[in-house]
């Protein structure tokens, strides 16, 4: 871990403290909006305007201001839902299966985010490759994000797991590859995942198709050396949850509130909530969707 | 006054500090500007070097604490983390390349997002001169750092990261401290132009101010020495020109008030010398005058009286020639003397009303004048006169010899006679002349009749001495001749005077004049000069045996001075004998006679024949005839003119038969008519002058007669 690393923990310990000294006494009156991250600074700002702005709008229920907690860690944020300092988050369909499950959360709407009102995961492989399909990665080596990325870890996990193939994680680039087993290892982030593929350090890599679409992330140069070989279904972009502690009225009212929202009516506020461009009413399947990804999250934990 | 000293002094040191602070402004500049580009240099040289090792040490600190961080992210190829961080450093401008590669020297990463030489050859993308070395290493190339630093983990390389950190930003930073250190002295240095500027404006006032303020003070002393000097020049009287200081000016004013001192002491003696006879310390002719002229007017304005006497010695002359100046100068003291004491005397007992230095004054030669004012009666004069005769009459004893003088005085009276100085003068001179002329060791006093007559004769005196100078005088000469057979054989040299206003004045009413007068010795000097000259130069050459007259008078006799001249004149012409005849009068002689005979004697040794003129109209004593060497005698044309036709000439008979007694030749003056000439002829007279024959006439005259003559002879 790098000083600034480091640094930076230290400050989120600090400011966490804080927070939660001044929020002690006006805690039935403010509403706390979560996220995990771990680039607090840049997500602080994308989510503080919503949450002042919701706040107001709730002031009749007797909220009387706004907060944002960032969570390094999903336990944390887990147990931060079920005691209800926490009243609202915005996550992804992984976080929000294991806040449904496992604090009680209850998701209120679906937010489209960057236009994109889902998303999926795409497989691909160096355009020299001559890995084709997905069973050409048995013995071979695919990269993820990392372990709480749904697009770039569950979804495609998910994926292979359903088309019957077995996943071992690699210890590490140059450790041994499992022969009989589609092998996987963590890139840490989209970047070095491209770059992996790129350099061939790995056979494949998974990245979600917001991302790969994005010519920052995935430069043309380097996109038109790769090749993609599989496509996911298609999963809710990301999630609005309340948590169980949040009275009825007061979650009826965040849930309206939100899904009254259009980019005409607060396109400003709205891409200023990391790029959101509307909400959707969660539909029937959803619970099923995060129940599935739940217990297959479990199973692999095991 | 232009340009006061204060002035010049004040332009002078203003100029001098105005160089002196320009040349300190100049020198200032100079090294204010050496040092400031030195310092420059200097600065920019430590700052250089300094900023080199800085960079050095920065590029080595950030290596190794990059490669520190980058382990694990290089470990675990963690691409995003190493751009990261490599692009937090190569983010910066001055970092040229960040290079991260694996122990085969190939790149792992190179700082870009694509990662576009990942796999490549390092050395393919350093710099040439920079090494793909696996160990730590700083290269100073090319305006760039080079560090090479390894990447390990647990002690083992397991990657390099290299990177280069250009210094050109340092330089554009020294440059921009050099300029602004430029800048700043170029600050400084106008700073202390303008500072000096204003210390030289200043020092400028200052001094100028001082040295007008001290020159004035300096000045001061100065200009009040002018002052009085100016006012001592214009005559002021009471100027001292002391100054009571101690340094230069002190020594200025003592010395003027020396000067001061010297100038009048010396005025004093000239006023003694300007007023006073160095003789006798009496008062000269310019103070008598000055002080008559006071008389004159204190007796008018007190309706008093005022007498001059006119005091002359006679026979001073003689005691002159005979004991010399020295002892005529002691008589002449003496004379003083005496004449201070009664003019003493008579200041008390008349109680004079004047101081009696006015009283007594010296003209010159042997004349005094004395002064009495108040005094009007004649007797009391006379009385004073005969004081003063009987006082100067007494014996001076000189150098223990005896010597007798008496006085002429002339008396003249204010204001009965004379008004003004030189006419009370002239008339005490004049009734002092007459006097003298009455027979000496008398007195007279002044009256108008006797003016005109003396006037006239010392008119003719002066006239006669000026005609002398300007070449008025001339002779002229009438021809003597042979009675026997009327040719010319010789001539009488006569003075004559053509006066360039008057004319010709007759000789008559000259020479008696003169005759009487020192003044006959110059002109007999003359005439005897003159008359050599013409003989030898125009006559002679061509009439050779031509005798010329000339007259000398008695006069010349006396003074054995006069006589010497006469011989050394006789001397100088060298005239053939018999060619010269000196004519003396009988009277002349006789009065002279014991100095006569020797000179008549030496005069005749030198060539002239000596005559005897006008004879038989003197003493009738023949004696001196036999004891004086004489060669003819001129028969006094009385004599002729009163010579009847038959009978009656006993006289000149007599003197003709003397004559041939004697054996002496005769001339006849004053013929005029044939009868006189026979009768002359028949009685044994061998020569003859007078109108019969010709008239005086100047040489040219005489010349064309005698080359007529000459002429008909030849025929």
């Amino acid at each position: 871990m790098s000083y600034s690393q480091r640094g930076r923990w230290i400050f989120h310990l600090l400011a966490f403290a804080l927070s939660a000294i001044l929020a002690l006494p006006a805690i039935a009156d403010t509403l706390v909006l979560s996220q995990l991250s771990d680039r607090p600074k840049k997500d602080f700002k994308q989510l503080r305007p919503m949450a002042k702005y919701v706040a107001s709008q709730l002031a009749p229920l007797g909220i009387t201001r706004a907060e944002v907690r960032l969570f390094s860690d999903l336990d944390e944020l887990v147990q931060a839902v079920k005691a209800g300092e926490v009243h609202w988050v915005t996550e992804t369909p992984y976080t929000a299966s294991v806040l449904v499950q496992e604090a009680g959360a209850q998701p209120v709407a679906m937010k489209w985010k960057s236009r994109q009102k889902r998303y999926q995961t795409l497989i691909y492989t160096h355009r020299d490759s001559n890995l084709r399909t997905l069973d050409d990665l048995v013995g071979k080596t695919i990269a993820f994000e990392h372990d709480n990325s749904f697009s770039s870890y569950y979804l495609p996990r998910l994926t292979l797991e359903q088309k019957g193939l077995a996943l071992q994680e690699q210890t590490a680039l140059n450790s041994p590859k499992a022969p009989a087993q589609v092998n996987y290892l963590f890139s840490r982030n989209e970047k070095n995942n491209l770059l992996w593929v790129h350099k061939r350090l790995v056979e494949a890599g998974a990245l979600n198709d917001g991302d790969w679409n994005n010519p920052g992330r995935v430069p043309d140069a380097l996109k038109s050396e790769l090749r993609i070989i599989y496509r996911t279904k298609e999963y809710p972009r990301a999630l609005e949850l309340v948590s169980p502690t949040l009275s009825p009225e007061r979650a009826d009212a965040l849930r309206s509130l939100l899904l009254s929202m259009t980019p005409r009516s607060h396109g400003k506020l709205l891409s200023r909530y990391e790029k959101t461009s509307g909400f959707e009413a969660i539909t029937p399947e959803i619970t099923g969707l995060l129940n599935g990804i739940y217990s297959s999250s479990r199973q692999w934990q095991q | 006054m232009k340009h006061s000293l204060a002035t010049r002094y004040g332009l002078l040191l203003a100029a001098m500090t105005a160089v002196i602070g320009c040349c300190v402004l100049l020198v200032n500049l100079f090294y204010l500007d050496r040092y400031a580009r030195q310092s420059v240099e200097t600065g920019q040289t430590h700052l250089s070097n300094a900023m080199t090792r800085q960079l050095i040490r920065d590029a080595e600190l950030v290596a190794s604490s990059l490669a520190s961080n980058l382990d694990t992210a290089v470990y675990n190829h963690d691409f995003s983390a190493i751009q990261e961080q490599l692009e937090a450093v190569g983010s910066e401008s001055h970092v040229a390349y960040t290079y991260i590669y694996d122990l085969n020297r190939r790149i792992i990463h190179d700082g870009s997002a694509e990662l576009l030489h990942y796999g490549r050859p390092v050395s393919e993308l350093l710099p040439a001169g920079i090494t793909a070395t696996l160990t730590a290493e700083t290269v100073k190339n090319d305006r760039y750092i080079h560090v090479a630093h390894p990447i390990q983990s647990g002690g083992t390389t397991f990657a390099v990261l290299r990177i280069a950190i250009t210094y050109s930003d340092a330089e554009s930073d020294i440059q921009s401290f050099s300029a602004e250190l430029a800048k700043e002295s170029e600050h400084q240095r106008n700073n202390v132009i303008f500072t000096s500027l204003t210390v030289i404006t200043v020092m400028l006032l200052m001094a100028t101010l001082i040295v007008f303020a001290l020159s004035q003070h300096l000045l001061r002393p100065v200009r009040w020495l002018a002052e009085q000097c100016r006012l001592y020049a214009s005559g002021r009287t009471g100027i001292r020109f002391a100054v009571d200081r101690s340094d230069e000016l002190g020594l200025l004013g003592e010395a003027l008030e020396e000067m001061r001192r010297s100038i009048s002491t010396s005025q004093r003696q000239v006023e003694q010398l300007a007023y006073h006879d160095p003789l006798t310390h009496l008062p000269n002719r310019r103070l008598f005058n000055e002080q008559l002229e006071l008389l004159i007017n204190w007796a008018d304005e007190t309706h008093s009286s005022l007498a001059v006497l006119f005091i002359d010695l006679d026979h001073f002359k003689q005691v002159n020639d005979v004991a010399g100046h020295e002892v005529g100068d002691k008589l002449l003291v003496q004379t003083a003397n005496r004449l201070c004491n009664l003019v003493s005397g008579l200041g008390q007992q008349h109680k004079l009303p004047v101081p009696q230095e006015m009283l007594l004054s010296r003209l010159g030669g042997d004349e005094f004048v004395m002064l009495l004012p108040g005094i009007s009666l004649h007797h009391e004069l006379e009385q004073i006169a005969a004081q003063i005769a009987d006082l100067l009459e007494n014996t001076f004893t000189i150098d223990n010899r005896r010597f007798n003088v008496s006085a002429s005085i002339g008396i003249t009276l204010f204001p009965e006679y004379g008004h003004s100085t030189s006419e009370l003068l002239k008339q005490a001179d004049i009734a002092m002349y007459e006097a003298k002329h009455s027979g000496r060791k008398r007195h007279c006093f002044f009256e108008p009749e006797m003016n005109s007559a003396v006037v006239g004769k010392m008119l003719i005196q002066q006239g006669v001495r000026d005609a002398m100078m300007c070449d008025e005088l001339y002779l002229a000469y009438q021809p003597i001749v042979d009675l026997s057979n009327d040719t010319i054989i010789g001539a009488e040299s006569l003075i004559r005077w053509r006066h360039p206003e008057r004319g010709n004045i007759p000789p008559d009413s000259f020479i008696p004049l003169i005759e009487k007068t020192d003044l006959i010795v110059p002109l007999t000097l003359w005439t005897l000069q003159r008359a050599c000259e013409d003989l030898k130069r125009h006559i002679l050459p061509h009439h050779p045996g031509f005798k010329l007259s000339v007259n000398i008078s008695g006069a010349t006799l006396k003074d054995q001075s006069i006589r010497a001249r006469i011989q050394e004149i006789l001397e100088q012409s060298q005239l053939p004998p018999d060619t010269l005849h000196l004519e003396l009068t009988e009277t002349s002689m006789v009065e002279n006679i014991s100095a006569c005979a020797d000179t008549l004697q030496e005069w005749k040794n030198s060539g002239a024949d000596i005559w005897i003129d006008d004879f038989g109209t003197g003493y009738s004593s023949l004696n001196y005839l036999h004891s004086l060497p004489i060669d003819g005698l001129k028969i006094d044309r009385s004599f002729v003119q009163d010579m009847r036709p038959g009978s009656g000439n006993q006289v000149i008979e007599t003197i003709l038969a003397l004559a041939g007694s004697m054996g002496l030749d005769t001339v006849s003056e004053g013929i005029e008519t044939d009868l006189q000439r026979s009768t002359l002829s028949k009685h044994g007279c061998r020569y003859g002058q007078g109108y019969l024959f010709a008239h005086p006439a100047p040489l040219s005259d005489l010349l064309q007669l005698l080359e007529k003559e000459s002429e008909c002879e030849s025929v």
